[in-house]
């Protein structure tokens, strides 16, 4: 087996992971903190066989984006909270014409221009709910470098069999540490390909385009092979004309979300530590994760039963494993850097059979394992077994 | 209204798709076409008809075959085409024959091929101009007998957008003023294809202008049509960067105060390497300048000045689709002749044809090298 140790940051995992998961196209413009992946897509992907355009605006970057995608390319694009801003009408979009590709959204502290070079943790709403109508949402949250590595293929494989738009949320702390990762062998990876037609045009395999297959995913074409079919943002049928029905709106919108809530197994993602006997447990996700798992750590070591449960998949919300969790342990401390963005949305899968604890943050900086800690020992189940020692 | 002679069919009218606009009654010089009391075209005095072909041409609904059309016929003076040899050299040069001596429209089973039939009529509003469009790209096409299965035809939003999903190709209808982005990813994705972008005017110049001039700039292989009806249509009449001063949009009550933009210019200036412009009225010209657009190598940019009867026309008192045609007919000039006028004497003319060529390194081809 070859030595797949290196030292790498976590932008550059994802750059990394897109390449290995297929993507041949980014199309994006520069944004602190996520520009390396531009940089690096920039120098890698012509060798790959790939393309790379540094498009006018994140508009635009995004609309290539969707162009190659539907074009047959796997596509993705990274920015940071302005440009994802600028990105939404056209996330929407590509969630209406189920034309798969992966944003990368490396969050900074916002609103506003906020602080360029800070973590935060305030687009989790943004992901959510940021473009208009009501439409289903994939993202994941990675909290180190190799999870960037990990969750990028799981972004890009999400998106392809779901013919869906998947973001990634990192966060600047994440993207810009370097650790040192195994990176798995390229042959224990599984690469998954979107659903495309059983048959060549005019046969029977060949369905309308929008016609819902396998898991209410339609086997939508390539573009130029033949099956010449339309594809647009207005509400459509399955052949993927317009059509002005509210019944096949309704139908329509509520497959968008069904074929994801299928899915939601698959591609919901937790990490759990210590949660057997635990009296209190932190929920956390991205670079608050780290800090959250050494607290814990650390509570354990003076006789606290701290648990720990990670949230790779923060959309869908994986309300399952949080209702659970609420059904074992009493206390939940919330650890997230904005003022309570998923805070609410545990709270709504806890319905009152435990405690949810906010820890908040303005961002701009990690929490330290001592915040979380402090937290930990003063929630009633953390008191309860605190070892007290000045 | 009685057709007089069962046994001469000169000319067939889908009363389906007819809208009566009127525009093929107006232009028949031979005053074969009257409207029946259903306010559809017909064709009251089949005698008459010299299958000159005119009124095909400037049906904005393909609802109008003219059978057996003799190209040869007398036709009016300028009847929508300008002399092969008036367009600027360059393009000449590079058609293979000389595109005026065809009949302008194309016999109706050919038409119908490039159409998603079930989609028709449209949803245009009678008399739109927007139909004219459509049909000088489909003449287009076919004269150069692309792959049907190797065009993907990329249109913004608004009343022009709305062109992608009546055309039996790959289409995509994306968000307002997007397309040309959209476009670029196709393109580049699949280098091998022809990509044509339909756009309206504030599609393609306000919301969309950022993206308009990074194209022309990268003057990446693509073949954008504007249909410029001096409005925003779609919404219901606002003013566009499009409409000119004084004008009236419903957000320009008073009379616009800005100056429109003059979109070869601007495009020229961006770097697009092919600019060109035509009327809806000029069908055979456009659908020239169509065709020399799809043969370059680069940014093709046409501008095809259109009419909004609905949105445009009411609120400007700009009469009826025939009048507007016949407005383009006397208003539009020759480039060349153009050129020629000194500035006072151009007035209120605008120059069509190929306004500009030119020959720099096409963005695919640029990134393909990169590769190796
Ligand atoms: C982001 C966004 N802003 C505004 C609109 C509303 N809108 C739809 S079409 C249109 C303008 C259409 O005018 P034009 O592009 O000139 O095309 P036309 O309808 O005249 O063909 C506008 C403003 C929209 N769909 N999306
Ligand atoms: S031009 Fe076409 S739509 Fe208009 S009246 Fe004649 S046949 Fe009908
Ligand atoms: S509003 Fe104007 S542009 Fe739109 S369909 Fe009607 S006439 Fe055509």
């Amino acid at each position: 087996m070859t030595d797949r140790l290196k030292l790498m940051q976590g932008n550059e995992a994802v750059a990394e992971a897109a390449l290995a998961a297929g993507a041949r196209f980014f199309a994006g413009y520069p944004i602190t903190p996520s520009t390396e992946i531009a940089e690096i897509m920039a120098a890698r992907l012509p060798a790959a066989g790939g393309r790379f355009i540094q498009m006018e605006d994140e508009i635009a970057g995004i609309s290539a984006v969707i162009g190659a995608s539907l074009a047959g390319q796997k596509a993705f694009t990274a920015t940071s909270g302005p440009g994802f801003s600028l990105m939404q009408e056209n996330l929407g979009f590509a969630a209406m014409v189920e034309a798969p590709c992966v944003v990368v959204n490396v969050q900074r502290l916002g609103p506003g221009t906020g602080i360029p070079t800070a973590p935060g943790q305030g687009d989790v709403m943004q992901a959510r709910w940021g473009t208009h109508g009501d439409h289903p949402a994939v993202a994941f949250c990675p909290g180190s470098v190799r999870e960037a590595y990990d969750l990028t293929i799981q972004a890009f494989n999400a998106a392809e069999r779901l013919r869906t738009p998947v973001i990634l949320l990192l966060d600047e702390i994440v993207a810009h540490m370097r650790e040192g990762v195994h990176l798995p062998p390229p042959d224990e990876l599984v690469i998954i390909d979107r659903p495309r037609p059983a048959g060549p045009p005019g046969s029977i395999g060949a369905a309308p385009a929008y016609r819902p297959g396998k898991g209410e995913v339609p086997a939508i074409p390539d573009f130029g092979t033949g099956y010449r079919f339309h594809v647009t943002g207005l509400v459509h049928d399955e052949t993927g004309l317009p059509v002005n029905d509210s019944r096949v709106a309704d139908g329509l919108i509520r497959r968008l979300h069904r074929k994801i809530e299928l899915a939601r197994r698959e591609i919901t993602f937790t990490r759990a530590c210590r949660l057997e006997d635990a009296q209190v447990a932190v929920i956390a996700y991205g670079s608050a994760a780290r800090s959250a798992r050494q607290a814990v750590r650390e509570a354990r070591e003076r006789g606290v039963q701290a648990g720990f449960l990670q949230l790779q998949t923060i959309w869908p919300f994986p309300a399952e494993e949080v209702a659970n969790l609420s059904r074992r342990v009493p206390q939940l401390i919330v650890a997230e850097m904005n003022l309570g963005q998923l805070e609410a949305e545990v709270r709504r899968a806890v319905s009152g059979k435990a405690e949810v604890i906010p820890l908040t943050s303005g961002g701009g900086r990690l929490f330290t394992p001592e915040e979380i800690l402090g937290a930990i020992c003063t929630a009633p189940g953390g008191r309860l077994k605190k070892v007290v020692h000045q | 209204m009685e057709v007089k002679n069962e046994s001469i069919k000169p000319v067939e009218i889908n009363q389906k798709w007819c809208k009566g606009c009127g525009i093929c009654v107006s232009f028949c010089r031979q005053g074969a076409l009257a409207l029946n009391e259903a306010g559809r075209a017909a064709l009251a005095h089949p005698e008459r008809c010299n299958r000159c072909g005119l009124c095909e041409e400037l049906c904005p609904d393909f609802a109008l075959e003219v059978l057996a059309r003799s190209p040869n016929a007398e036709r009016p003076a300028d009847s929508g085409s300008l002399k092969s040899g008036e367009l600027a050299p360059r393009l000449a040069d590079r058609q293979s024959k000389p595109s005026l001596g065809e009949p302008g429209g194309l016999p109706k089973l050919q038409l119908e091929r490039y159409l998603r039939r079930a989609k028709l009529p449209h949803l245009w509003c009678p008399g739109c101009g927007n139909g004219l469009v459509v049909h000088a790209l489909l003449k287009a096409v076919h004269q150069l007998s692309l792959d049907q299965n190797r065009i993907v035809v990329v249109a913004g939003i608004g009343c022009a957008g709305r062109a992608a999903g009546y055309l039996d190709f790959d289409t995509l209808h994306t968000t307002h003023g997007r397309a040309l982005a959209f476009a670029t990813g196709v393109k580049l994705a699949r280098p091998e294809l022809t990509v044509i972008v339909l756009m309206g005017d504030g599609d393609a110049a306000a919301i969309g202008g950022n993206h308009l001039i990074h194209a022309a700039r990268r003057n990446i292989d693509l073949t954008a049509v504007v249909f410029n009806n001096s409005i925003y249509g779609m919404t219901g009449g606002q003013y566009s960067p499009l409409t000119p001063t004084a004008g009236k949009g419903t957000t320009a009550p008073y009379g616009n105060i800005e100056r429109p933009f003059d979109l070869p210019a601007l495009v020229q200036g961006a770097g697009g390497t092919y600019v060109a412009r035509a009327t809806t009225y000029h069908n055979r010209l456009l659908t020239d300048l169509i065709k020399g657009g799809l043969q370059h190598r680069g940014f093709a940019f046409i501008e095809a000045i259109t009419y909004c009867p609905t949105a445009f026309g009411r609120q400007n008192k700009a009469g009826s689709p025939a009048d507007a045609l016949r407005w383009q007919r006397e208003h539009a000039m020759n480039v060349q002749a153009y050129r020629r006028l000194a500035h006072d004497e151009r007035r209120d003319r605008f120059p069509v044809g190929l306004l500009y060529c030119s020959e720099a390194p096409e963005y695919v081809e640029a990134s393909n090298k990169l590769a190796i």
